[in-house]
Protein backbone atom coordinates (compact mmCIF):
# COMPACT_ATOMS: atom_id res chain seq x y z
CA UNK A 1 0.00 0.00 0.00
CA UNK A 2 1.24 3.35 -0.43
CA UNK A 3 0.76 6.33 1.52
CA UNK A 4 0.31 9.68 -0.43
CA UNK A 5 0.67 12.56 1.18
CA UNK A 6 -2.12 15.16 0.74
CA UNK A 7 -4.57 12.32 -0.44
CA UNK A 8 -4.07 9.26 1.28
CA UNK A 9 -6.31 9.31 5.06
CA UNK A 10 -4.14 8.25 7.86
CA UNK A 11 -6.88 7.85 11.13
CA UNK A 12 -6.31 6.27 14.31
CA UNK A 13 -10.28 5.96 14.90
CA UNK A 14 -11.28 2.44 16.06
CA UNK A 15 -7.70 2.17 18.18
CA UNK A 16 -6.41 3.20 21.31
CA UNK A 17 -6.03 6.90 21.45
CA UNK A 18 -5.34 9.36 25.12
CA UNK A 19 -5.96 12.59 26.08
CA UNK A 20 -3.62 14.67 28.52
CA UNK A 21 -5.40 17.06 30.87
CA UNK A 22 -2.78 19.47 32.66
CA UNK A 23 -4.59 20.12 36.39
CA UNK A 24 -3.37 22.02 39.49
CA UNK A 25 -3.96 21.19 42.86
CA UNK A 26 -2.22 20.20 45.88
CA UNK A 27 -4.19 17.46 48.38
CA UNK A 28 -3.63 14.05 50.00
CA UNK A 29 -6.12 12.25 47.70
CA UNK A 30 -7.82 12.38 43.68
CA UNK A 31 -10.88 11.47 42.53
CA UNK A 32 -11.92 11.89 38.99
CA UNK A 33 -15.02 11.64 37.51
CA UNK A 34 -15.90 11.33 33.03
CA UNK A 35 -19.03 11.89 31.83
CA UNK A 36 -21.17 12.02 28.41
CA UNK A 37 -24.11 13.42 28.50
CA UNK A 38 -24.92 13.99 24.89
CA UNK A 39 -27.48 12.77 22.62
CA UNK A 40 -25.91 10.57 19.84
CA UNK A 41 -22.66 10.29 21.60
CA UNK A 42 -20.54 7.37 22.47
CA UNK A 43 -18.02 7.09 25.41
CA UNK A 44 -15.81 4.36 25.91
CA UNK A 45 -12.88 4.39 28.41
CA UNK A 46 -9.90 1.93 29.10
CA UNK A 47 -7.70 3.35 31.63
CA UNK A 48 -6.41 6.35 32.75
CA UNK A 49 -2.98 8.03 34.45
CA UNK A 50 -2.04 10.58 37.16
CA UNK A 51 0.75 12.79 37.05
CA UNK A 52 1.83 13.71 40.08
CA UNK A 53 4.81 14.99 42.46
CA UNK A 54 5.21 14.06 46.25
CA UNK A 55 5.25 16.84 48.77
CA UNK A 56 5.15 17.28 51.91
CA UNK A 57 5.36 14.14 54.33
CA UNK A 58 3.58 15.76 57.61
CA UNK A 59 1.40 18.78 55.56
CA UNK A 60 1.78 21.81 58.06
CA UNK A 61 -2.09 22.66 56.92
CA UNK A 62 -4.48 20.25 57.94
CA UNK A 63 -6.84 21.01 54.65
CA UNK A 64 -6.00 22.78 51.30
CA UNK B 1 10.66 19.81 48.06
CA UNK B 2 9.02 18.33 45.28
CA UNK B 3 11.82 16.04 43.44
CA UNK B 4 10.25 13.82 41.58
CA UNK B 5 7.87 13.56 38.91
CA UNK B 6 5.29 9.85 39.56
CA UNK B 7 2.84 8.78 36.79
CA UNK B 8 0.77 6.14 38.50
CA UNK B 9 -1.44 4.29 35.99
CA UNK B 10 -4.54 2.63 35.93
CA UNK B 11 -4.80 0.46 32.23
CA UNK B 12 -6.56 -1.53 31.74
CA UNK B 13 -9.32 -0.94 34.61
CA UNK B 14 -10.16 -4.27 35.84
CA UNK B 15 -12.91 -3.85 38.53
CA UNK B 16 -16.72 -2.85 38.65
CA UNK B 17 -18.51 -0.55 40.85
CA UNK B 18 -18.42 -0.82 44.64
CA UNK B 19 -20.30 1.61 46.28
CA UNK B 20 -20.09 -0.28 49.40
CA UNK B 21 -16.89 -0.01 50.30
CA UNK B 22 -15.09 3.32 51.54
CA UNK B 23 -14.15 5.22 48.34
CA UNK B 24 -11.04 5.85 50.22
CA UNK B 25 -9.63 2.11 50.68
CA UNK B 26 -10.95 0.92 47.17
CA UNK B 27 -8.51 -0.71 44.74
CA UNK B 28 -7.98 1.94 42.23
CA UNK B 29 -9.35 -0.06 39.44
CA UNK B 30 -13.17 0.20 41.11
CA UNK B 31 -15.47 2.95 40.22
CA UNK B 32 -17.82 4.33 42.96
CA UNK B 33 -20.12 5.58 40.27
CA UNK B 34 -21.12 3.37 37.47
CA UNK B 35 -23.89 5.15 36.03
CA UNK B 36 -25.62 4.03 32.55
CA UNK B 37 -22.47 2.09 31.26
CA UNK B 38 -21.66 -1.03 30.61
CA UNK B 39 -18.64 -3.01 30.67
CA UNK B 40 -17.07 -4.68 27.34
CA UNK B 41 -14.80 -8.03 27.13
CA UNK B 42 -11.67 -6.49 28.35
CA UNK B 43 -13.82 -4.08 31.22
CA UNK B 44 -13.71 -1.30 28.92
CA UNK B 45 -16.64 1.19 30.65
CA UNK B 46 -18.51 1.66 27.52
CA UNK B 47 -22.05 4.25 27.28
CA UNK B 48 -24.62 2.04 27.10
CA UNK B 49 -26.61 1.75 24.23
CA UNK B 50 -29.92 3.99 23.94
CA UNK B 51 -33.46 2.75 23.30
CA UNK B 52 -35.95 3.20 20.70
CA UNK B 53 -40.36 2.83 20.53
CA UNK B 54 -41.45 -0.44 19.20
CA UNK B 55 -43.94 1.14 16.63
CA UNK B 56 -44.48 1.38 12.79
CA UNK B 57 -42.46 4.59 13.05
CA UNK B 58 -38.71 5.29 11.78
CA UNK B 59 -38.80 7.71 13.96
CA UNK B 60 -38.69 8.00 18.24
CA UNK B 61 -41.10 10.69 18.59
CA UNK B 62 -43.83 10.07 21.18
CA UNK B 63 -46.98 10.68 19.84
CA UNK B 64 -50.68 9.08 20.33
CA UNK B 65 -50.19 6.72 17.17
CA UNK B 66 -46.96 5.25 18.02
CA UNK B 67 -48.57 4.16 21.80
CA UNK B 68 -49.71 0.76 22.56
CA UNK B 69 -52.09 1.75 25.19
CA UNK B 70 -53.01 4.87 26.48
CA UNK B 71 -50.40 6.94 27.76
CA UNK B 72 -50.08 6.31 31.38
CA UNK B 73 -50.83 2.40 31.67
CA UNK B 74 -48.40 0.01 32.09
CA UNK B 75 -47.54 -2.98 29.89
CA UNK B 76 -47.58 -6.22 32.27
CA UNK B 77 -45.41 -8.74 30.40
CA UNK B 78 -43.95 -9.40 27.21
CA UNK B 79 -42.63 -12.55 25.65
CA UNK B 80 -41.63 -13.51 22.15
CA UNK B 81 -43.26 -16.41 21.40
CA UNK B 82 -41.72 -18.44 18.53
CA UNK B 83 -44.16 -21.64 16.93
CA UNK B 84 -43.60 -24.88 14.95
CA UNK B 85 -46.70 -26.41 15.10
CA UNK B 86 -46.12 -29.07 12.55
CA UNK B 87 -44.09 -27.01 9.96
CA UNK B 88 -40.09 -26.66 10.43
CA UNK B 89 -40.25 -23.05 10.10
CA UNK B 90 -41.44 -21.42 12.72
CA UNK B 91 -43.41 -18.17 13.56
CA UNK B 92 -42.63 -14.99 15.90
CA UNK B 93 -44.81 -12.84 17.26
CA UNK B 94 -44.20 -10.94 20.02
CA UNK B 95 -47.07 -10.89 22.74
CA UNK B 96 -47.56 -8.56 25.56
CA UNK B 97 -50.31 -8.26 28.49
CA UNK B 98 -51.15 -4.87 29.19
CA UNK B 99 -53.25 -3.40 31.78
CA UNK B 100 -56.02 -1.88 30.25
CA UNK B 101 -58.32 -1.44 27.10
CA UNK B 102 -57.93 1.70 26.63
CA UNK B 103 -57.35 2.82 22.98
CA UNK B 104 -57.08 -1.07 22.05
CA UNK B 105 -59.44 -3.54 21.96
CA UNK B 106 -58.50 -6.05 24.39
CA UNK B 107 -55.45 -6.22 26.77
CA UNK B 108 -53.54 -9.75 25.00
CA UNK B 109 -51.63 -8.20 21.90
CA UNK B 110 -49.18 -9.36 19.73
CA UNK B 111 -47.01 -8.29 17.03
CA UNK B 112 -45.84 -10.27 14.08
CA UNK B 113 -42.49 -8.26 13.96
CA UNK B 114 -43.69 -5.14 11.91
CA UNK B 115 -43.71 -2.62 14.66
CA UNK B 116 -48.01 -2.73 14.62
CA UNK B 117 -50.09 -4.37 17.74
CA UNK B 118 -53.34 -6.39 17.46
CA UNK B 119 -55.50 -7.64 19.64
CA UNK B 120 -55.10 -11.47 20.30
CA UNK B 121 -59.58 -11.95 20.06
CA UNK B 122 -59.36 -11.83 24.18
CA UNK B 123 -61.96 -8.54 24.27
CA UNK B 124 -61.86 -7.97 27.93
CA UNK B 125 -59.07 -6.77 30.27
CA UNK B 126 -56.97 -9.07 31.53
CA UNK B 127 -56.38 -7.70 35.00
CA UNK B 128 -55.01 -4.08 35.68
CA UNK B 129 -52.08 -2.02 35.77
CA UNK B 130 -52.41 -2.27 39.59
CA UNK B 131 -51.63 -6.01 39.15
CA UNK B 132 -47.36 -6.66 38.69
CA UNK B 133 -48.04 -10.52 38.77
CA UNK B 134 -48.56 -11.09 35.02
CA UNK B 135 -46.90 -13.92 33.40
CA UNK B 136 -46.16 -15.56 30.13
CA UNK B 137 -44.87 -19.24 29.62
CA UNK B 138 -44.56 -20.46 26.23
CA UNK B 139 -45.75 -24.16 26.66
CA UNK B 140 -47.05 -26.72 24.05
CA UNK B 141 -46.82 -24.40 21.03
CA UNK B 142 -48.98 -21.89 22.85
CA UNK B 143 -48.62 -18.70 25.02
CA UNK B 144 -50.17 -19.23 28.57
CA UNK B 145 -51.30 -16.07 30.26
CA UNK B 146 -51.76 -16.02 34.47
CA UNK B 147 -51.83 -13.32 37.14
CA UNK B 148 -53.69 -15.09 40.16
CA UNK B 149 -56.51 -12.74 39.62
CA UNK B 150 -57.50 -13.75 36.37
CA UNK B 151 -58.71 -17.14 34.90
CA UNK B 152 -55.28 -17.93 33.08
CA UNK B 153 -55.88 -18.80 29.29
CA UNK B 154 -53.68 -19.52 26.31
CA UNK B 155 -52.90 -18.66 22.75
CA UNK B 156 -51.73 -20.31 19.45
CA UNK B 157 -51.15 -17.74 17.18
CA UNK B 158 -54.60 -18.88 16.32
CA UNK B 159 -57.72 -16.48 16.05
CA UNK B 160 -58.55 -16.29 19.90
CA UNK B 161 -57.17 -17.50 23.43
CA UNK B 162 -58.11 -21.03 24.52
CA UNK B 163 -58.79 -22.55 28.01
CA UNK B 164 -58.71 -26.05 28.83
CA UNK B 165 -61.07 -28.60 27.27
CA UNK B 166 -59.11 -31.45 29.26
CA UNK B 167 -60.93 -32.67 32.59
CA UNK B 168 -61.31 -29.47 34.79
CA UNK B 169 -60.50 -25.66 34.09
CA UNK B 170 -57.19 -24.85 34.99
CA UNK B 171 -57.01 -23.45 38.68
CA UNK B 172 -56.45 -19.65 38.73
CA UNK B 173 -52.64 -19.24 39.33
CA UNK B 174 -50.05 -16.63 39.09
CA UNK B 175 -47.06 -18.05 37.31
CA UNK B 176 -46.12 -21.59 35.56
CA UNK B 177 -43.00 -23.03 34.36
CA UNK B 178 -42.59 -25.89 31.49
CA UNK B 179 -40.39 -28.67 32.12
CA UNK B 180 -40.79 -32.33 30.35
CA UNK B 181 -43.61 -31.27 28.11
CA UNK B 182 -45.11 -30.02 31.30
CA UNK B 183 -46.77 -27.01 32.77
CA UNK B 184 -46.37 -26.13 36.57
CA UNK B 185 -48.29 -23.99 37.97
CA UNK B 186 -47.62 -22.30 41.50
CA UNK B 187 -49.15 -18.92 43.11
CA UNK B 188 -52.38 -20.57 43.61
CA UNK B 189 -55.04 -18.56 45.77
CA UNK B 190 -56.41 -21.78 47.67
CA UNK B 191 -52.94 -23.62 47.98
CA UNK B 192 -50.38 -20.77 48.40
CA UNK B 193 -47.58 -23.53 49.07
CA UNK B 194 -48.36 -26.54 46.01
CA UNK B 195 -46.45 -26.85 43.06
CA UNK B 196 -48.71 -28.49 40.47
CA UNK B 197 -48.27 -30.21 37.58
CA UNK B 198 -50.55 -30.73 34.22
CA UNK B 199 -50.21 -33.83 32.20
CA UNK B 200 -47.00 -34.70 29.95
CA UNK B 201 -48.15 -33.64 26.45
CA UNK B 202 -51.11 -31.73 27.16
CA UNK B 203 -50.87 -28.72 29.22
CA UNK B 204 -54.20 -28.16 29.52
CA UNK B 205 -54.91 -31.53 31.40
CA UNK B 206 -55.01 -30.76 35.19
CA UNK B 207 -56.84 -33.69 37.07
CA UNK B 208 -56.12 -36.71 34.64
CA UNK B 209 -54.02 -39.43 35.60
CA UNK B 210 -50.75 -37.92 34.97
CA UNK B 211 -51.14 -34.79 36.94
CA UNK B 212 -50.19 -34.19 39.99
CA UNK B 213 -49.11 -32.12 43.04
CA UNK B 214 -46.22 -31.27 45.83
CA UNK B 215 -47.16 -29.25 48.80
CA UNK B 216 -44.56 -27.28 49.30
CA UNK B 217 -43.58 -27.04 53.60
CA UNK B 218 -47.33 -25.61 54.09
CA UNK B 219 -47.57 -23.67 56.89
CA UNK B 220 -43.66 -22.62 57.58
CA UNK B 221 -45.24 -18.27 57.15
CA UNK B 222 -44.25 -18.65 53.68
CA UNK B 223 -45.86 -19.46 50.09
CA UNK B 224 -44.41 -20.43 46.47
CA UNK B 225 -43.02 -17.50 45.33
CA UNK B 226 -41.69 -18.24 41.62
CA UNK B 227 -40.24 -21.51 39.98
CA UNK B 228 -37.26 -21.05 37.76
CA UNK B 229 -37.14 -22.35 34.37
CA UNK B 230 -35.76 -26.29 33.99
CA UNK B 231 -31.82 -25.77 34.96
CA UNK B 232 -29.60 -29.21 34.24
CA UNK B 233 -32.59 -31.06 33.95
CA UNK B 234 -34.32 -29.64 37.57
CA UNK B 235 -36.72 -26.76 38.77
CA UNK B 236 -35.46 -24.58 41.30
CA UNK B 237 -38.66 -23.76 43.46
CA UNK B 238 -38.26 -20.59 45.87
CA UNK B 239 -40.10 -19.74 48.76
CA UNK B 240 -40.93 -16.26 50.01
CA UNK B 241 -41.55 -13.50 51.04
CA UNK B 242 -41.29 -13.65 54.64
CA UNK B 243 -37.95 -16.12 55.26
CA UNK B 244 -37.07 -17.85 52.09
CA UNK B 245 -36.61 -21.35 51.26
CA UNK B 246 -35.21 -22.82 48.19
CA UNK B 247 -35.96 -26.30 46.86
CA UNK B 248 -34.76 -28.73 43.85
CA UNK B 249 -37.48 -30.65 41.91
CA UNK B 250 -35.87 -33.76 40.09
CA UNK B 251 -36.98 -36.35 38.52
CA UNK B 252 -38.36 -37.45 34.57
CA UNK B 253 -41.87 -38.89 35.26
CA UNK B 254 -44.26 -38.89 37.49
CA UNK B 255 -43.58 -41.62 39.35
CA UNK B 256 -39.82 -40.43 39.81
CA UNK B 257 -40.90 -36.71 40.76
CA UNK B 258 -38.74 -35.49 44.24
CA UNK B 259 -38.20 -32.69 45.75
CA UNK B 260 -35.50 -31.34 48.48
CA UNK B 261 -34.51 -28.37 50.20
CA UNK B 262 -31.21 -27.27 48.77
CA UNK B 263 -30.96 -23.96 50.85
CA UNK B 264 -32.81 -21.53 52.75
CA UNK B 265 -33.23 -17.34 53.24
CA UNK B 266 -33.01 -14.87 51.00
CA UNK B 267 -36.78 -14.83 49.85
CA UNK B 268 -37.81 -14.17 46.69
CA UNK B 269 -40.46 -11.33 46.30
CA UNK B 270 -41.99 -11.68 43.00
CA UNK B 271 -41.86 -14.76 40.15
CA UNK B 272 -40.59 -12.11 37.71
CA UNK B 273 -37.58 -11.32 39.73
CA UNK B 274 -36.06 -15.09 38.92
CA UNK B 275 -33.47 -14.95 36.16
CA UNK B 276 -31.90 -18.28 34.26
CA UNK B 277 -29.01 -18.36 32.40
CA UNK B 278 -27.28 -21.63 30.75
CA UNK B 279 -25.01 -21.28 33.89
CA UNK B 280 -26.65 -20.07 36.54
CA UNK B 281 -30.18 -19.05 38.22
CA UNK B 282 -30.38 -15.58 39.79
CA UNK B 283 -32.68 -13.92 41.64
CA UNK B 284 -32.98 -11.00 44.05
CA UNK B 285 -34.69 -10.56 47.52
CA UNK B 286 -34.97 -8.41 50.45
CA UNK B 287 -31.84 -8.57 51.42
CA UNK B 288 -29.63 -8.37 47.77
CA UNK B 289 -28.91 -10.56 44.91
CA UNK B 290 -28.12 -14.53 44.97
CA UNK B 291 -26.51 -16.78 42.29
CA UNK B 292 -27.91 -19.96 42.89
CA UNK B 293 -24.52 -21.81 42.54
CA UNK B 294 -23.21 -19.58 44.93
CA UNK B 295 -25.66 -19.95 47.28
CA UNK B 296 -25.67 -23.66 47.47
CA UNK B 297 -22.06 -24.05 47.88
CA UNK B 298 -21.22 -20.73 50.14
CA UNK B 299 -24.25 -20.42 52.01
CA UNK B 300 -27.12 -17.69 52.48
CA UNK B 301 -24.39 -15.24 53.94
CA UNK B 302 -23.76 -11.54 53.07
CA UNK B 303 -20.28 -12.01 51.76
CA UNK B 304 -21.63 -14.67 49.33
CA UNK B 305 -24.23 -12.51 47.91
CA UNK B 306 -23.43 -11.31 44.21
CA UNK B 307 -24.83 -7.74 45.69
CA UNK B 308 -22.77 -7.28 48.20
CA UNK B 309 -20.30 -4.70 46.14
CA UNK B 310 -23.52 -2.33 45.83
CA UNK B 311 -25.30 -3.55 48.86
CA UNK B 312 -25.86 0.01 50.11
CA UNK B 313 -28.93 -0.03 47.64
CA UNK B 314 -30.36 -2.36 50.23
CA UNK B 315 -28.70 -1.16 54.16
CA UNK B 316 -29.47 2.55 53.13
CA UNK B 317 -32.61 2.70 51.50
CA UNK B 318 -31.71 3.34 48.59
CA UNK B 319 -34.13 1.24 46.96
CA UNK B 320 -37.96 1.54 47.64
CA UNK B 321 -38.49 -1.63 49.46
CA UNK B 322 -42.42 -0.64 49.17
CA UNK B 323 -41.69 -1.25 45.45
CA UNK B 324 -39.93 -4.84 45.66
CA UNK B 325 -43.21 -6.63 45.13
CA UNK B 326 -42.68 -5.02 40.98
CA UNK B 327 -38.82 -5.68 40.95
CA UNK B 328 -38.72 -8.23 37.39
CA UNK B 329 -35.38 -9.22 36.05
CA UNK B 330 -33.77 -10.18 32.82
CA UNK B 331 -31.18 -12.18 31.00
CA UNK B 332 -29.51 -9.72 27.84
CA UNK B 333 -26.91 -12.63 26.25
CA UNK B 334 -25.58 -10.24 23.53
CA UNK B 335 -24.43 -8.19 26.09
CA UNK B 336 -23.49 -10.35 29.13
CA UNK B 337 -25.61 -9.10 31.42
CA UNK B 338 -28.47 -10.04 33.91
CA UNK B 339 -30.52 -7.38 35.44
CA UNK B 340 -33.40 -5.97 37.93
CA UNK B 341 -35.96 -3.47 37.23
CA UNK B 342 -36.37 -1.70 40.56
CA UNK B 343 -37.36 1.24 42.03
CA UNK B 344 -34.87 3.87 43.84
CA UNK B 345 -36.32 5.87 46.39
CA UNK B 346 -37.75 9.50 45.17
CA UNK B 347 -37.81 8.03 41.79
CA UNK B 348 -39.55 10.36 38.83
CA UNK B 349 -41.53 9.93 37.57
CA UNK B 350 -42.92 8.89 40.96
CA UNK B 351 -42.73 5.15 41.83
CA UNK B 352 -41.46 4.45 38.39
CA UNK B 353 -38.73 1.65 37.95
CA UNK B 354 -36.58 3.35 36.14
CA UNK B 355 -33.72 1.89 37.69
CA UNK B 356 -31.93 -1.43 35.99
CA UNK B 357 -29.16 -3.29 38.52
CA UNK B 358 -26.79 -4.77 35.82
CA UNK B 359 -24.60 -7.50 36.68
CA UNK B 360 -21.78 -8.23 33.75
CA UNK B 361 -21.96 -12.23 33.65
CA UNK B 362 -18.69 -12.41 31.15
CA UNK B 363 -16.30 -11.21 33.63
CA UNK B 364 -17.66 -11.27 37.43
CA UNK B 365 -16.63 -13.77 39.99
CA UNK B 366 -19.92 -14.77 41.41
CA UNK B 367 -17.54 -16.20 44.46
CA UNK B 368 -17.17 -14.58 47.41
CA UNK B 369 -14.66 -12.05 47.22
CA UNK B 370 -14.25 -12.25 43.55
CA UNK B 371 -14.46 -9.07 41.25
CA UNK B 372 -18.06 -8.38 40.57
CA UNK B 373 -18.81 -5.86 37.90
CA UNK B 374 -22.09 -3.71 38.13
CA UNK B 375 -23.28 -1.04 36.66
CA UNK B 376 -27.07 0.75 36.95
CA UNK B 377 -28.75 2.07 34.16
CA UNK B 378 -31.19 5.12 34.61
CA UNK B 379 -33.93 6.02 32.47
CA UNK B 380 -36.44 8.54 32.04
CA UNK B 381 -39.34 6.18 32.64
CA UNK B 382 -40.36 3.26 34.20
CA UNK B 383 -39.67 -0.41 33.23
CA UNK B 384 -42.44 -2.19 34.04
CA UNK B 385 -41.30 -5.93 32.73
CA UNK B 386 -38.94 -7.39 29.77
CA UNK B 387 -37.95 -10.18 27.60
CA UNK B 388 -35.45 -10.79 25.19
CA UNK B 389 -36.58 -10.54 21.69
CA UNK B 390 -34.73 -11.65 18.66
CA UNK B 391 -34.82 -8.86 16.71
CA UNK B 392 -37.34 -9.44 14.05
CA UNK B 393 -36.64 -9.04 10.24
CA UNK B 394 -39.38 -6.49 9.51
CA UNK B 395 -38.97 -4.20 12.08
CA UNK B 396 -34.94 -4.40 11.58
CA UNK B 397 -35.41 -3.39 8.19
CA UNK B 398 -37.71 -0.50 9.16
CA UNK B 399 -35.30 0.52 11.33
CA UNK B 400 -32.28 0.41 8.84
CA UNK B 401 -30.31 -1.60 11.11
CA UNK B 402 -28.57 -4.87 10.66
CA UNK B 403 -29.01 -6.58 13.57
CA UNK B 404 -32.05 -8.79 12.38
CA UNK B 405 -32.20 -12.05 14.84
CA UNK B 406 -29.72 -10.96 17.31
CA UNK B 407 -30.93 -11.03 21.12
CA UNK B 408 -32.45 -7.17 22.05
CA UNK B 409 -34.09 -6.35 25.12
CA UNK B 410 -37.59 -4.89 24.60
CA UNK B 411 -39.24 -3.25 27.31
CA UNK B 412 -42.20 -2.97 28.64
CA UNK B 413 -43.07 0.88 29.92
CA UNK B 414 -45.05 2.84 32.23
CA UNK B 415 -45.96 4.96 28.86
CA UNK B 416 -48.17 2.21 27.25
CA UNK B 417 -44.96 1.32 24.86
CA UNK B 418 -42.16 -0.93 24.50
CA UNK B 419 -39.16 0.17 24.19
CA UNK B 420 -36.07 -1.94 22.03
CA UNK B 421 -33.05 -1.54 23.52
CA UNK B 422 -29.54 -1.55 22.19
CA UNK B 423 -30.33 1.51 19.97
CA UNK B 424 -26.52 3.07 18.74
CA UNK B 425 -29.05 6.39 18.89
CA UNK B 426 -27.76 6.92 22.18
CA UNK B 427 -30.32 8.29 22.89
CA UNK B 428 -33.79 6.94 25.21
CA UNK B 429 -36.08 7.66 22.71
CA UNK B 430 -34.54 10.81 21.00
CA UNK B 431 -33.79 12.13 24.73
CA UNK B 432 -30.24 12.59 25.87
CA UNK B 433 -28.81 10.43 28.88
CA UNK B 434 -25.60 10.84 30.93
CA UNK B 435 -23.22 8.04 31.87
CA UNK B 436 -20.87 9.08 34.72
CA UNK B 437 -18.06 7.00 35.95
CA UNK B 438 -15.83 8.01 39.26
CA UNK B 439 -12.52 7.03 41.08
CA UNK B 440 -12.32 5.88 44.32
CA UNK B 441 -10.27 8.51 46.47
CA UNK B 442 -6.91 7.89 45.69
CA UNK B 443 -4.35 8.56 47.84
CA UNK B 444 -2.05 5.95 47.64
CA UNK B 445 0.55 5.82 45.09
CA UNK B 446 3.07 3.25 44.63
CA UNK B 447 6.19 4.65 43.04
CA UNK B 448 9.83 3.20 42.10
CA UNK B 449 10.70 5.04 45.39
CA UNK B 450 8.25 3.47 47.40
CA UNK B 451 4.69 3.83 48.18
CA UNK B 452 3.45 7.54 48.64
CA UNK B 453 0.90 7.67 51.94
CA UNK B 454 -1.89 8.72 52.67
CA UNK B 455 -1.29 11.72 54.70
CA UNK B 456 1.38 12.60 52.35
CA UNK B 457 0.65 15.45 50.30
CA UNK B 458 1.42 15.55 46.38
CA UNK B 459 1.07 17.77 43.79
CA UNK B 460 -1.06 16.92 41.25
CA UNK B 461 0.03 17.92 38.04
CA UNK B 462 -2.17 15.83 34.89
CA UNK B 463 -4.68 13.08 34.22
CA UNK B 464 -4.65 10.98 31.26
CA UNK B 465 -7.32 9.35 29.64
CA UNK B 466 -6.83 6.24 27.47
CA UNK B 467 -10.18 5.72 25.58
CA UNK B 468 -11.35 4.18 22.25
CA UNK B 469 -12.32 7.13 20.06
CA UNK B 470 -15.60 7.41 18.46
CA UNK B 471 -15.28 9.93 16.12
CA UNK B 472 -15.24 13.95 16.19
CA UNK B 473 -17.53 14.07 20.13
CA UNK B 474 -15.87 15.21 23.60
CA UNK B 475 -16.72 13.87 27.12
CA UNK B 476 -16.48 16.28 30.57
CA UNK B 477 -13.42 14.96 33.14
CA UNK B 478 -13.57 16.13 36.45
CA UNK B 479 -11.52 15.74 39.25
CA UNK B 480 -11.55 16.61 42.79
CA UNK B 481 -8.54 16.98 44.96
CA UNK B 482 -9.34 16.64 48.94
CA UNK B 483 -12.48 18.93 49.10
CA UNK B 484 -11.41 21.42 45.93
CA UNK B 485 -12.97 20.50 42.64
CA UNK B 486 -12.85 21.58 38.73
CA UNK B 487 -13.97 20.09 35.61
CA UNK B 488 -13.29 20.72 32.13
CA UNK B 489 -14.04 19.38 28.18
CA UNK B 490 -11.80 17.11 26.58
CA UNK B 491 -12.04 15.73 23.10
CA UNK B 492 -12.15 12.17 22.46
CA UNK B 493 -10.74 11.90 19.14
CA UNK B 494 -8.14 9.64 17.58
CA UNK B 495 -4.64 10.78 17.92
CA UNK B 496 -3.49 12.30 14.39
CA UNK B 497 -6.69 11.74 13.61
CA UNK B 498 -7.53 12.59 9.96
CA UNK B 499 -4.24 13.73 8.31
CA UNK B 500 -4.80 14.60 3.89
Amino acid sequence: MTFTLDSSVLDSSGGLSFEETLIEGRGRGIAILWEQGDLGVDMELLGYSIRFWPAEEQPMNPRE
Amino acid sequence: MPSRNSTFTVHPTLGGLDMTSDPSVLDANFLTVADNVEYLEAAQRKKRLGTSIYSTSTGDVVGAAQYLMTSGDSIRAIKDFWRYGTSLTPTQNIVVLTGKSGAITGSIMYSTGNGRWDSVGFSDNFGTSANVQGKITLAGDYAVFSDETMSPTAWDQGGSVVTPSTGSAWPKFTGSSYHLNRLFIYGLSTAPSRLQYMAANNIFDSTGGDTGQFTVNVGDGDQIMGVSAPFYGKLYVFKGPKFGSIWEFGGKTAASFDLSMVGHGAPLLNHRAVVNTPTDVYWLSQYGVHSLQTTIKYGNVESAFLSLPIQTLWRDGILDRDEFPKVWGFWHPSRNIVGWAVTPKGSSPNKAQNWLLCYNTALSDPAPGGRKYWSIQKFGFGLTCGDTVLLPPTWNALRGWSRSGLPTMFFGTNRGSVYAWDSTSFGDAGVAYKASVRTPTLTRFPTAQGTIGETQEKVFAGITTYFVPKGNTTATIGHVIDRDGASTTIPMTGIGDVLT
